[in-house]
């Protein structure tokens, strides 16, 4: 049966007090902290970090299209589902897609992977990433995260998922102009009195009506509300008690993650299911989507969200400020060319490398002599392990980066070939030769005015 | 016919090497050129052709891209003169091509000038943005010139001892040898606090771990055999050796798989080969006197290694126990090396030859070692790619063995 098979989720490491950003602003502090995505991170970026898990074990030329939906992607013109099924190296002849503009681009997402299942295709990948900007001090700032979630659709689903309801609306809640960097926000009583308890909860209402559902026949009902109150309240006025609120944990340790907020609220939900267990989603942006998800197993997904949440660590107020780029860090204008870039894509985007037919060593970065056997052009094309470990690496003081320091480092993947890069997601202080090492798709910087991305090397718990 | 024994030094000039504001790289080129000449007794017309060695030409400056550089300057038209690039392996590289054609008998008195200009711009514009805005896009980004010797000195904690110790005393002596040399950047001995003390750069590396942005320029008249005997009778200098040794490329250093990041391959080959050439059996017992690619402290500390002075692992121990000082069993950089007199990297591997031809002629001064009658040269480019080691002696060093 057409479905969810898999899914993943991704929450950037740093983690920022709410109370701390009371603290710079005052205000009253709100409970728990939010995500920051780390400074090479972007919408692309951790919708790979997202997707990669619902690979394993898939053979990847059964994916016929993926889908990216953000609102905070990172060019106006150009595809960013296109980097990513490279990134996850996928087949060149798919179809890709980017929704985006609506906070309900996620669910509009898996509908449109659902209608393509329908369609004829044997899988589909839908990622969903966000990381959006509030201004100084405002609730904006404090209530919002970063985060993504991915979905690989498909035939052997362990989640059914049907769309019950779709309404539109044009209210002014959160939106943003052509060249505006932060979130502006309408009226706070009005968005939460009339589009939430209101219009949300009335979808949520007729959907369950017309669907012949009572709330106590729902194991979780899972709300995007812009906060935990928000969405508790809604869900009240739906007939749901507090308990059956899904994503408490999301909110409190991440925050509202734009479009893939009421997606994380789901696969909480779905994290203590039974077989049979129900979920309502209701998601919104510019109207609802209300949609319910059936489990065919017990915890089919296991517990991806809470395992994403755990673990963070601290983020000082001016790290975060830098790592948005919301004060000015050192200019650099790395060279580039976008023709080589495209000429090695296959091994800088997809990480392929050659190995050598007569002695099998990997060529990295690529050569046409073998540097081990000198034969020319003897050469096969291997996707290289994302796993290694540390044979020496060093801390860089004087290399411009939005953080205090760059660790970079020599890593042996486990194929026998060796990478030289950057490492993320770690402090220099819990770095040490022979740790465990997972490579993770990043954005190395904007020479020449576009993105560059690379494999950097994490700690492999992280 | 080869290089080895064939091709002599008969006069050597260089510039003050420091942040030389007030010169253009013309007028480096020119002092030190016309100092070789002088110290030669030639004159600028007996020059038959010229070898410019500039590793960056319009990076840090607006000169130094082709021969016309050294040509322009010095007025040596229509002789041939070419220009030389070999990472920091540069400046002796030069003076290996003009002694192979002094060898080959294609000119009889060659001029070899090593020059860059490296503080037109700040030192974050220099050598720092050479990674972080040039070369390639993606591979190796992340990475500096600090950081490839930062790699190192982690490893060689992690297999043999924390080589800070050895460091330390080699960042001590180098600074201690530059207070005694007039030509050099920086002319004021360390305390070991202020070593320690002394910001960090990358890994273990502190900022008096690494060799300042500097300027500067030094120049050698080359000639055969015959031609010195004639010229300049009594001190001429033989050049038993220059060798050049090459592994891997720019960005692929750090990915080879035969990397030990213990030292640097390149330089154990040019090192064997010019012990094989000159038929240097001990370079400890027979090596009086050495110039080395000091860029960062750790890299001495390796090139002892490398270098065949003592055993692998055990280049913290040769510096720690004394050996390399000017009065030790085997003197290293007592022109205060790339630590004290800077790296204006074209020039360096000039530079080392002219201290080291100094040093055998007995004018090195109150750096003066004993009896230096067979003296090493070496230099280490970019991330290992490319080494140069010579073996430099007075004229009778072969008969008196």
């Amino acid at each position: 049966m057409d479905g969810i098979e898999k899914t993943g989720v991704h929450i950037p490491r740093y983690r920022l007090g709410r109370k701390d950003i009371a603290g710079m602003w005052g205000g009253r502090a709100g409970s728990g902290e939010r995500s920051v995505a780390n400074y090479d991170e972007d919408a692309i970026t951790m919708a790979v970090e997202a997707a990669a898990p619902c690979l394993d074990g898939i053979d990847r030329d059964t994916i016929d299209m993926v889908v990216l939906a953000s609102t905070t992607q990172p060019y106006l013109e150009k595809q960013g589902a296109a980097v990513v099924a490279e990134a996850l190296d996928l087949r060149p002849g798919i179809d890709t897609l980017d929704i985006s503009s609506s906070l309900r681009c996620g669910t509009q997402a898996l509908r449109v992977g659902l209608n393509a299942l329908a369609g004829g295709a044997r899988r589909v990948l839908v990622a969903v990433s966000d990381l959006r900007k509030g201004q100084a001090g405002s609730k904006a700032e404090a209530e919002m995260g970063d985060g993504a979630v991915a979905f690989l659709l498909g035939p052997d689903a362990v989640v059914a998922l049907r769309t019950l309801r779709i309404e539109f609306n044009t209210a002014m809640d959160r939106w943003r102009l052509p060249g505006d960097d932060f979130v502006r926000q309408g009226d706070e009583r009005f968005t939460s009195k009339v589009l939430f308890q209101d219009g949300v909860s009335g979808a949520i209402r007729a959907a369950l009506s017309e669907a012949g559902l009572q709330p106590s026949q729902i194991h979780r009902i899972a709300v995007a509300g812009v906060d935990r109150r928000a969405s508790v309240a809604t869900a009240a006025a739906a007939g749901f008690d507090a308990t059956a609120v899904a994503g408490e944990a999301v909110y409190e340790r991440a925050g509202h993650c734009g479009s893939a907020a009421g997606l994380l609220n789901l696969v909480a939900g779905l994290e203590d299911a039974r077989q049979g267990d129900q979920v309502v989603l209701a998601n919104y942006g510019d109207g609802t989507d209300v949609l319910l998800a059936t489990a065919h197993a017990a915890q089919p997904f296991g517990t991806p969200v809470s395992n994403a949440l755990a673990g963070g660590k601290p983020l000082a107020y001016a790290q975060f400020l830098r790592f948005k780029g919301l004060v000015e860090n050192e200019k650099i204008e790395p060279y580039t060319s976008e023709i080589s870039i495209w000429r090695d894509a296959a091994h800088l985007v997809r990480l392929h490398a050659p190995r050598c037919k007569h002695c099998g060593t990997i060529q990295f970065p690529p050569r046409r002599i073998c540097s081990k056997c000198h034969a020319k052009d003897q050469f096969t094309d291997v996707a290289l392990s994302k796993l290694g470990t540390l044979f020496t690496f060093t801390v860089e003081h004087l290399f411009p980066i939005p953080d205090t320091k760059l660790v970079t480092g020599v890593v042996d993947l486990s194929d026998g070939a060796r990478l030289f890069t950057q490492m993320t997601d770690c402090s220099a202080e819990e770095v040490q030769i022979g740790m465990g090492l997972r490579l993770t798709f990043r954005a190395l910087h904007r020479g020449g005015g576009f993105h560059h991305y690379f494999w950097k090397a994490a700690p492999a718990g992280a | 016919m080869p290089i080895g024994g064939q091709v002599a030094i008969i006069g050597v000039g260089k510039t003050k090497f420091g942040e030389n504001f007030d010169q253009r790289f013309s007028d480096m080129v020119v002092d030190a050129a016309f100092q070789a000449y002088a110290d030669a007794g030639i004159s600028p017309d007996e020059v038959d052709a010229g070898w410019l060695g500039t590793a960056f030409a319009y990076t840090f400056s607006d000169e130094g891209n082709a021969g016309a550089s050294l040509a322009e300057p010095l007025g040596l038209y229509p002789k041939p003169v070419s220009r030389v690039a070999n990472y920091c392996a540069t400046g002796m590289d030069a003076a290996r091509h003009a002694a192979m054609a002094v060898a080959a008998g294609e000119c009889e008195i060659a001029l070899v000038v090593g020059a860059e200009k490296m503080r037109d711009v700040g030192p974050r514009q220099s050598l720092l943005a050479q990674h972080v805005e040039r070369g390639h896009p993606v591979y190796a980004k992340g990475r500096t010139a600090p950081g490839m010797f930062g790699l190192i000195a982690n490893r060689y904690k992690h297999l043999f001892v924390d080589p800070r110790p050895a460091m330390t005393a080699v960042a001590l002596k180098n600074h201690y040898n530059g207070s005694l040399n007039p030509f050099a950047h920086f002319q004021k001995p360390l305390t070991e606090q202020e070593v320690l003390k002394a910001p960090l750069v990358s890994g273990a590396l502190r900022l008096y771990d690494c060799c300042p942005t500097t300027d500067g320029a030094a120049a050698m008249i080359l000639c055969s055999i015959d031609r010195a005997k004639a010229l300049r009778p009594h001190d001429y200098v033989v050049i038993q050796a220059l060798e050049l040794a090459s592994t891997t490329g720019y960005f692929s250093a750090q990915y080879d798989l035969n990397n030990d990041f213990l030292g640097f391959s390149a330089t154990r080959a040019a090192a064997r080969k010019a012990y094989e050439v000159a038929g240097v059996r001990s370079a400890a017992a027979e090596v009086r006197v050495a110039e080395v690619h000091d860029c960062f402290t750790v890299t001495e500390v390796i090139n002892y290694e490398d270098l065949g002075f003592c055993e692998k692992g055990e280049g913290h121990r040769f510096v720690l126990d004394g050996r390399a000082n000017i009065d030790g069993t085997n003197p290293f950089n007592t022109s205060g090396g790339l630590q004290s007199c800077g790296h204006p990297i074209g020039a360096t591997g000039a530079r080392v030859m002219v201290d080291v031809v100094e040093q055998i002629r007995g004018q090195a001064g109150r750096r003066q070692v004993r009896d230096p009658v067979l003296g090493l040269c070496h230099t280490l480019g970019g991330p290992g790619s490319v080494a140069c080691v010579g073996l430099l002696s007075e004229k009778d060093w072969r008969g008196r063995r």
